[in-house]
């Protein structure tokens, strides 16, 4: 609960500030499609995500900002049987799997061609990020959340509207590092949204 | 100030959705456990007994006092589960309880409760389920629900303990809501003792 209040506080004080020229907000529907350890523990594509971006523009072609968003991986494995390392312990039923992330990642994007309708943009994006993973089997969990450090190439491309507001569609690898709680994990975001502010 | 409402559109959105979906029927709620001492070679046994009542587990005894029990349909159901999967096996019910190799133990609770308590007597014992740190978790359906679980335990009587321990060499945990019809529940309660044994095949004494 503690990441999302902060999540919450954090997206209230951005936009209900006032929204300068030079800085840009945007909202996307995140697809998210899990690798690695990910993708080992959920092989399904999340289709449950929101990305929030804001960026100040430094330079016309040069803006650096926050990201953050809350991506939702879910997968009912069938009815089977698990064993604990040595043999000894096994237990059978329906396994149920999530495993919620919210990145904070500090940004810097370069937009290749500013002032064309059509822009694309490449960045990186550093920060932590909150996972979550929960393994439920009957009425009961096993839980294990930790925050790990991160690294988010993106690219993309800003495509200019109209009053003000742009399309926005990009890809970022999401790599999260390692913890002694939980393996890396790491997934591929899909953001397609609108962008507000130029 | 105008984007407020929007901003709290999308935290009820991110807090509706961490974790969406899941049992949908209730035996997908079915759980079978077993646990067993890796060191303990079954195959050097034979022979093994089992009470004609399931002990039901309401609460704390105090001593000499007599425990509740399982009703017969009930526990007939559980009992030759039991026979059946263990003769399956090759091992031999014997009458006289004194000289077997093996007693198995089967009790069963049924609570409305969100905790789980287990206080019998006869045996030391731990749970299981401590050892991948199971919880149960926000009671996220609302209402209330029975479930019920049968405990099976095989205990070796000649490996008893200078402090009178029995120990307890494999055991078995079957946990599930008791909802829907009585032929529903005996259904899975015999597929879960069935279960139980599919998935502990050490305990085969069969000379193959």
């Amino acid at each position: 609960m503690r990441p999302l209040i902060i999540l919450s506080a954090f997206f209230l004080v951005l936009t209900t500030r006032q929204a300068f020229s030079q800085s840009t907000f945007a909202v996307q529907y995140a697809i998210n499609f899990p690798l690695g350890n990910t993708a080992d523990y959920i092989g399904a594509t999340s289709f449950r995500g929101i990305s929030l971006d804001y960026r100040y523009n430094i330079q016309p072609n040069i803006s650096i900002g926050v990201g953050t968003g809350w991506y939702t991986f879910y997968e009912q494995k069938n009815y089977g049987t698990y064993n604990n390392d040595d043999g000894s312990l096994a237990i059978s039923g329906v396994q149920y799997r999530y495993i919620n992330s919210a990145p904070i990642l500090f940004v810097g994007d370069y937009y290749f061609s500013p002032d064309e309708k059509i822009s694309p943009f490449a960045g990186l994006g550093i920060g932590i990020t909150y996972n979550e993973v929960r393994t439920q089997m009957s009425q009961y969990y096993v839980n294990t959340d930790t925050w790990q450090f991160s690294l988010a190439p993106e690219v993309g491309v800003r495509i200019a509207g109209t009053s003000g507001a742009s399309g926005l569609v990009s890809v970022r690898y999401n790599n999260n590092f390692e913890t002694s709680e939980l393996d890396g994990q790491s997934y591929i975001t899909l953001n397609v949204g609108v962008m507000f502010g130029r | 100030m105008k984007r407020k409402p929007i901003a709290i559109l999308l935290s009820v959105i991110l807090l509706s959705g961490c974790y969406p979906e899941g049992p949908e029927y209730i035996e997908d709620l079915d759980l079978v456990i077993t646990n067993h001492d890796v060191s303990f070679d079954f195959k050097k046994y034979k022979t093994y007994s089992l009470p004609d009542r399931i002990v039901k587990i309401t609460g704390n005894l105090d001593e000499g006092e007599d425990p509740e029990f399982v009703n017969d349909a009930t526990a007939a159901l559980v009992l030759d589960g039991i026979r059946k999967n263990m003769q399956s096996y090759g091992w031999t019910e014997a009458a006289n309880a004194e000289a077997v190799d093996m007693i198995i133990l089967p009790s069963a609770m049924q609570s409305t409760t969100l905790v789980y308590y287990y206080d019998y007597w006869y045996w030391d014992w731990y749970y299981p389920y401590y050892w991948w740190g199971w919880y149960y978790p926000y009671p996220i359906y609302g209402g209330s629900y029975t479930s019920g679980s049968v405990f099976l335990q095989m205990t070796y009587p000649d490996g008893i303990t200078g402090a009178d321990n029995i120990p307890v060499v494999w055991s078995s945990i079957l946990n599930g809501l008791l909802e829907g019809s009585t032929s529903d529940i005996n259904s899975r309660i015999s597929k879960s003792v069935d279960q139980a044994f599919r998935q502990s095949p050490y305990l085969s004494v069969k000379s193959n």
